[in-house]
C-alpha cells in the first residue's frame, strides 16, 4: 500500500480540532471503552478514537440516526433534546450524547459500569459545549 | 476591500486552517483565481487545485439544478481522510480545504461551516460599504 502523503507540518498553537480530539480520546481513560467517537448530526465522523477496529461509518451512521430520532421524538413530547442514551446487547453498549457539533457516542464492555461511563459522556459534551460558547477563548481546559 | 477586511479573510483562514487541522485553504473566486491563502500543501500545485475545484463546482450546477437547487453549497473530492473540500462562501467566492489524515472531512465541514459563515459576512460588509469595521 502507498503511503499517504503528509502535506503540511503540524500546527501548533490553540486549535478547537485538537482539543475536540483529545476530549474524544479522554473517553479511553475508562479501561471498559472500547471506542469513542464524535459524529455529526448528518453520519460524518469527526474524531474517533478505538481500541480495536470498529465498522466506524455504520456505527456512525447509526449513532447520527438514533441521535436525530431522539432528538426529534424530545421535541414532540416537548422537551428541548435529550442528554444522554443508552443502548445495551449482550456484549456491551453504545452510549450517545448529544453536543453542539454533533453526537458522542461511547461503546463500552458488557462489563461496564454504567453510571461512570454515562457521567464521562456527559462531562465530554460539557466540555464541547465549552469550547464552542467561547471560541475566540482558545480551548477550554479539558483536565 | 481594506487593507482591514484582508487581515480579517486572512485571520478566518488562518484559524480555520488551525481548527479543522487541514493542510491548506484557500478562497478562491468562481473562475478559480486564488484571493486568500493559508497554509501549505507540500508540492501541490495549488493554482491548479483552484482552477480545477472552481470548474469542478461549475459543472455540478446542472445537476443540482435538477434537483431544484441553484447550485451545490459543498463537494467533497477523495475519500474520508485525504482530499480536498469546497464549499461555496457567497455568489462570487468558494473556500476549499486541503486536508489529509490527520484530520477528518466531518472536523473539517464542522469549521467550514463557521470559516464560510465568517468571511461571507466580511465581504458582504465590503459590498455594502462597511468595509474596515471591526
Amino acid at each position: 500500500m502507498t503511503p499517504r502523503l503528509k502535506l503540511a507540518m503540524e500546527p501548533d498553537g490553540p486549535s478547537r480540532g485538537r482539543h475536540v480530539r483529545e476530549i474524544v480520546q479522554q473517553l479511553l481513560q475508562l479501561d471498559t471503552v472500547r471506542g469513542a467517537l464524535l459524529v455529526a448530526p448528518d453520519g460524518f465522523v469527526i474524531a474517533a478514537e478505538l481500541r480495536e477496529p470498529v465498522p466506524l461509518e455504520p456505527l456512525a451512521a447509526m449513532a447520527a440516526r438514533l441521535g436525530r430520532e431522539l432528538a426529534a421524538s424530545a421535541a414532540r413530547v416537548g422537551r428541548a433534546s435529550f442528554s444522554t442514551a443508552m443502548v445495551s446487547a449482550d456484549d456491551g453498549a453504545v452510549f450517545v450524547g448529544a453536543a453542539p457539533i454533533g453526537y458522542v457516542v461511547v461503546l463500552a464492555d458488557q462489563q461496564a459500569d454504567l453510571e461512570p461511563t454515562r457521567r464521562a459522556v456527559e462531562q465530554a459534551v460539557a466540555l464541547i459545549e465549552a469550547a464552542w460558547t467561547a471560541p475566540s477563548a482558545g480551548p477550554a481546559s479539558a483536565g | 476591500m481594506h487593507d482591514a477586511d484582508v487581515a480579517r479573510v486572512q485571520d478566518a483562514l488562518e484559524r480555520f486552517v488551525g481548527d479543522a487541522g487541514c493542510a491548506a485553504t484557500l478562497l478562491i473566486d468562481r473562475r478559480g483565481e486564488s484571493l486568500a491563502v493559508a497554509g501549505t500543501a507540500g508540492g501541490i500545485d495549488l493554482a491548479a487545485v483552484a482552477s480545477l475545484a472552481a470548474g469542478a463546482f461549475r459543472a455540478t450546477a446542472p445537476l443540482a439544478r435538477l434537483f431544484g437547487q441553484t447550485e451545490f453549497s459543498l463537494l467533497i473530492h477523495g475519500d474520508v481522510t485525504d482530499g480536498v473540500h469546497v464549499s461555496a462562501v457567497d455568489e462570487g467566492t468558494i473556500l476549499l480545504a486541503i486536508f489529509d489524515e490527520r484530520t477528518t472531512v466531518g472536523m473539517v465541514r464542522v469549521f467550514a461551516r463557521e470559516a464560510t459563515s465568517a468571511i461571507g459576512a466580511i465581504l458582504a460588509g465590503t459590498r455594502n460599504g462597511r468595509g474596515g469595521a471591526t
